[in-house]
């Protein structure tokens, strides 16, 4: 079993699992202001997760792009990317908490982001304790949903969030 | 005059057997070091001789059976925390035990930064260093090529019983084992380690014997099974149903679980 753990994330994974947790400096920036009252602007760093029962490859979106075109039928990729802090408070994360127990019936092959014959996805929007996330799954065959969402929920299961990011 | 010739030749004697007592003793800890395995890089006439013989799966590595397949985790040089799955993988992975401070693995560094590098036995080549607290992350940041996949994991060091860099396994993860492993001095004889260990086919016996364990668990089960619907069958022929309290002579029944241990 593989044990990913950071930025205030961690998973344990089943085996032959692939998982990276990186940081994007893609965010809004954050105005800082330095001792010498110089005003600077900073990209802010947010997490976003990988999970997958295939390999990984290097060059991937962070919804999978690069990486979604190499799935097969058995194959299942999971994403849980977080947004800005203050999104918490949105009305799209209201949902309190990750999704942890998916049915075939929460997947949908008009979810995906890139549309990929066969595939099906789900985009679910939460929020944790001062923290907003959205989990995005791609099946490697809607056909086979009933066999492969068990095999979502389980790696779900072991998720944990941390209150706040790890500085 | 004769007292001082006498006394330098003394004099020189012991310093003569002071020397030699002090080569003796820096070739003992020699030695012993490496008998124990111990320093990042083999030498090159170590690394060759090695190389020579200790590549491929059905001899094992010199010290004994090859460890098992298991899957890794680390982090990155860029601080990600990282997993990657070989257990159960059509693909096989190729790991590539690097450091950053051996002058051998330079040439292994200079080689995945080619974008032309094939990956010999179509292997998902995966390089591992030590964990972060045992290796210059800064110097791996300006060794590591954009696009490898880099694992920094001392403890997949200890599971794959790697002694020093460099130092290369090919694992079949259906099969959930090493089929290949040593060390090599350029990828010329990497390639040449793996390939001879597909050609000698030891990927295939590997899971052959994979396929045929699985086969003998099945077999188990089913004989488990049939067993079990055969005592069923009697016991019901007899006239004995689950809850009967004769299965049950000690307590007279089924004991249900307390709900509240407490």
């Amino acid at each position: 079993m593989g044990a990913l753990r950071a930025h205030g994330i961690a998973a344990t994974l089943p085996a032959g699992w692939d998982g990276r947790i990186s940081v994007r400096r893609d965010g809004i920036p954050d105005q800082l202001v330095a001792a010498s009252g110089t005003r600077v602007l900073a990209a802010r760093s947010r997490p976003v997760v990988h999970l997958a029962n295939f390999g990984l490859p290097a060059d991937r979106g962070d919804f999978g792009s690069g990486a979604v075109e190499l799935m097969g039928d058995g194959d299942v990729f999971v994403v849980l990317f977080e947004h800005e802090p203050e999104a918490s408070a949105a009305a799209l994360f209201r949902a309190a908490g990750l999704p942890r127990t998916l049915t075939a019936r929460d997947f949908d092959p008009t979810t995906l982001r890139r549309g990929i014959a066969g595939q099906s996805g789900h985009q679910a929007f939460f929020h944790e304790p001062g923290r907003a996330f959205c989990l995005y799954v791609v099946l490697g065959s809607h056909a086979r949903r009933a066999r492969l969402v068990p095999e979502v929920n389980r790696v779900l299961a072991t998720v944990t969030f941390a209150p706040s990011p790890a500085k | 005059m004769t007292a001082l010739v006498v006394t330098l030749a003394v004099v020189v004697a012991l310093l003569v057997l002071l020397v030699v007592s002090l080569l003796r003793s820096h070739a003992e800890i020699l030695r012993t070091l490496h008998d124990a395995g111990l320093g990042h890089e083999a030498d090159d006439s170590t690394t060759a001789r090695r190389a020579a013989t200790s590549q491929v799966a059905p001899n094992g590595p010199p010290s004994g059976p090859s460890p098992e397949a298991r899957d890794i985790s680390g982090v990155t040089p860029d601080g990600d925390a990282v997993a990657v799955g070989i257990l159960g993988s059509p693909t096989p992975t190729l790991l590539s035990f690097l450091s950053s401070g051996c002058l051998t693995c330079r040439e292994f560094w200079e080689a995945f930064g080619d974008p032309r590098l094939e990956v010999p036995g179509d292997a998902r080549l995966v390089v591992v260093t030590m964990s972060p607290e045992d290796e210059s992350v800064s110097a791996l940041r300006r060794l590591v090529p954009e696009q490898t996949l880099v694992v920094m994991s001392t403890a997949a060091w200890e599971a794959y019983e790697v002694a020093g860099a460099p130092y290369f396994a090919y694992v079949d993860g259906m099969s959930g084992a090493v089929v290949g492993e040593g060390t090599a001095s350029n990828w010329d004889r990497v390639r040449d380690m793996v390939n001879e260990s597909v050609d000698d086919g030891a990927l295939a016996s590997s899971r052959r014997r994979s396929a045929a364990r699985k086969t003998r668990a099945a077999r188990r089960h089913l004989a488990d099974r049939e067993r079990e619907a055969r005592a069923d069958d009697a016991l019901l022929a007899a006239g004995i149903s689950p809850g009967d309290a004769r299965l049950y002579p000690a307590t007279g029944g089924p004991v249900e679980p307390d709900p509240d241990p407490s």
